[in-house]
């Protein structure tokens, strides 16, 4: 009897193994399949990479090479549809965390030079003198970069490297590993960063990313108490309590206060307060809205008082939405008749009881947009006689808009319908140029 | 001083027996000013109206854009009423005057969300085809409500231009996997990073994009972001994709007690909210 028992409890445990081995045999099967897939997909995307940089590096120099400047433009237009995929085949791979940035902005430049100079224009206008430097210069870096990514793609080829490897030395925890395709890659985004040092005071994408053409902030430097104050007065509840404070980090754009109040049983208001001239740059209620009490006009009416009672003037709605029970509202400044479109002023209205629950005026303080000339050259007459037939002209304003290198211009705005469809078309006020043509919500 | 009586109640049931017969007929809408930009029943209504008298084409989905604008106004214009766009009680009886509405039909077809139209009686239609017969010509009788509406089931999406719903579910996906137990402030500011990247010429180009490049969100890499989002989640995406960043133009966050990249730390830094800093 205890034998066979015995027995049992052997034969039991031995099943037991056998299961246990073949589960984990099973397990590390599929792991390792789904480890080859991801490799598969990084080499893949990286093969491609440095296929399209080549390429581009190729484009760019027959450009260059071609006789008139005037031809250059399909090749440049091969050149900006390179970059595009370069820029998304490098996104594939797992390189966020490793400051291949560089070698990033490097393709983005190539896409925006080659997109403003050679896609947009709709005039054959050659290439100027300058437009042709930036492009030699664009080229000398293609060179440098494709050279890089072809040496890391060697190293990789020859030695087996593997991108899983990499990604597991960017999450690890021991950040100087001896990692060679880090370190190539680390190689390539040191060759970028000269370039981009001797390239940056004509590159429009770096100011996007510097913000050095912004409005500067008047008045003077406000105390921590002052900034709870601004914001308390903002939000018409005197009587709350300041929760947190504290300072901007170096950063930040705009040297400000993030600060939290909070009146007893009400909701908590976070918010930023500018340490120059204290202004509110935002705030946000973070309270449940419920069901709608007030309508959308009623709720612009609260908007429209609230801004007239903080001293804000001359502003007008452009932008309208409801969204279940809330009202997002923009307001943009208004010159005489000139909507100045990138000085705008966005307010959240509850339409449970009407009450403005989150703000903020960024946009509005850093664009005042004072020295564009407000007086179109070309008259409005010949900006509609330039409109396709089919086309219904609806509504026409004079509107200051930021295109596609930042720069403030004046243009016309026109509304047109085509059936259904409704598109809002900028214009140009100095040339008639179409800067800008989109599809308006149905 | 019995036959004054008499009189007043004569004339008190003679009302009532008006206001029975003759639907009461700014009741039809509830009352309120609409405006573009706005959502719901009332603007089904508007919209039905409009194209029932031929003057709006487009889609019955309750959301007054510029399709309805329009024709709305081109409605006023017609009617000698003023030309604002909007629908005030003026415009609103002149529309019951012109058109009916069948609240049952309409809110039946757009329950079962199928592209259907409007246009008088002959041109109902719930196909895509659309018959421009059937418009009346001059007035029509005056609008038969039916009652209450059936409460509304059908959804309404008011979205963001430029974003589909797709966009904000997997934002609000990543947002809620990333950051969830963080203030609401702190939310919002994930939001504006994926936003952010978008518009960096350094990262892609499109919100999925921006999500699944790999190794940049740790709840894309360990299978948080496939958790389903609360509703704050959701509003904190919303509340970014409509321009409010606590974050001042961030690109990166990290939490400081879990990073491990070395990198990271020489970001210039913005501020810090909840347990994430975030940096340029």
């Amino acid at each position: 009897m205890k034998r066979w028992r015995t027995y049992a409890l052997m034969i039991t445990a031995a099943a037991a193994l056998v299961i246990l081995a073949a589960w984990g045999w099973q397990e590390h099967r599929m792991r390792n399949a789904v480890t080859i897939h991801a490799e598969n997909h990084y080499q893949q995307a990286y093969h491609e990479l440095t296929y399209y940089v080549d390429a581009l590096q190729n484009a760019l120099g027959v450009s260059l090479a071609m006789q008139s400047r005037n031809g250059m433009r399909p090749q440049l237009a091969e050149s900006w549809r390179l970059s595009t995929l370069a820029h998304a085949a490098a996104n594939e791979l797992p390189l966020t965390l490793l400051p291949f940035n560089r070698a990033n902005e490097f393709l983005a430049h190539v896409g925006e030079f080659t997109y403003q100079s050679a896609v947009k224009p709709a005039s054959s206008r050659p290439l100027t003198d300058h437009e042709y430097h930036t492009l030699q210069t664009l080229y000398r870096e293609s060179e440098k970069i494709s050279d890089g990514l072809r040496e890391v793609q060697g190293t990789i080829m020859t030695r087996h490297l593997k991108w899983m490897d990499v990604e597991t030395a960017l999450n690890g925890q021991k950040q100087n590993q001896d990692n060679q395709v880090i370190d190539g890659m680390k190689q390539i985004n040191i060759q970028a960063t000269d370039y981009t040092q001797d390239f940056s005071p004509e590159n429009p994408r770096n100011m996007a990313l510097q913000k050095n053409k912004l409005n500067k902030l008047t008045g003077a430097q406000i105390s921590k108490e002052q900034a709870a104050g601004k914001l308390k007065a903002m939000i018409g509840v005197r009587n709350a309590a300041l929760r947190q404070i504290k300072e901007s980090g170096r950063g930040s754009h705009e040297q400000s206060y993030e600060l939290s109040v909070k009146a007893d049983g009400g909701p908590v208001t976070a918010g930023s307060v500018s340490k120059k001239g204290g202004h509110v740059l935002w705030y946000m209620i973070n309270r449940p809205v419920h069901k709608e009490e007030i309508s959308l006009g009623q709720a612009t009416e609260k908007a429209d008082r609230f801004l007239r009672e903080r001293g804000f003037h001359n502003l007008t709605l452009t932008k309208r939405n409801q969204y279940q029970n809330v009202a997002v509202l923009t307001y943009v400044r208004q010159i005489k008749n000139v909507r100045i479109y990138p000085a705008s002023i966005k307010l959240k209205v509850a339409m449970d009881n009407g009450q403005i629950i989150a703000f903020d005026q960024m946009n509005y303080l850093f664009h005042k947009c004072e020295k564009i000339p407000l007086v179109p050259k070309v008259s409005e007459k010949s900006v509609r006689s330039q409109i396709n037939k089919d086309l219904k002209v609806r509504e026409v304003n004079l509107a200051v808009i930021q295109n596609g290198s930042l720069d403030n211009i004046l243009c016309y705005e026109l509304f047109v319908t085509k059936g259904e469809k409704t598109y809002r078309m900028l214009l140009n006020a100095a040339n008639g140029d179409q800067e800008k043509m989109e599809l308006v919500g149905n | 001083m019995f036959k004054r009586l008499l009189y007043l109640f004569a004339a008190i049931v003679l009302v009532c027996l008006i206001e029975a017969a003759a639907p009461d007929e700014v009741s039809a809408f509830s009352g309120q000013v609409i405006v573009r930009g706005a959502t719901g029943d009332d603007v089904i209504e508007l919209q039905a109206r409009l194209q029932y008298c031929g003057y709006f084409k487009g889609r019955i989905d309750g959301i007054f854009g510029y399709g309805t604008y329009w024709a709305l106004r081109d409605f006023q214009e017609k009617f000698g009423l003023k030309v604002d766009g909007q629908a005030g009680s003026a415009t609103r009886q002149k529309l019951i005057r012109a058109s009916q509405f069948d609240r049952n039909y309409v809110y039946q077809k757009l329950q079962e969300g199928k592209p259907f139209t409007y246009y008088g009686h002959a041109g109902r239609t719930s196909s895509d085809q659309k018959t421009d017969s059937g418009i009346p010509k001059g007035k029509a009788p005056a609008a038969q409500s039916q009652g209450k509406p059936a409460k509304s089931k059908y959804t309404i999406d008011n979205l963001p231009q430029g974003y589909s719903k797709a966009d904000i579910n997997l934002m609000a996906n990543a947002v809620y996997g990333e950051s969830r137990g963080e203030p609401y402030i702190g939310q919002v500011a994930v939001s504006s990073v994926i936003i952010n990247r978008v518009a960096d010429p350094r990262f892609p180009n499109t919100i999925s994009d921006v999500i699944f490049q790999p190794g940049a969100f740790t709840a894309v890499s360990d299978g948080q972001i496939w958790l389903t989002p609360n509703e704050t989640a959701r509003r904190a995406v919303m509340d970014a994709i409509n321009g409010w960043d606590p974050s001042q133009g961030a690109l990166y966050y990290f939490n400081p007690d879990t990073a491990t990249s070395a990198w990271i730390w020489s970001r210039p830094q913005i501020q810090k909210i909840g347990k994430h800093i975030f940096c340029k």
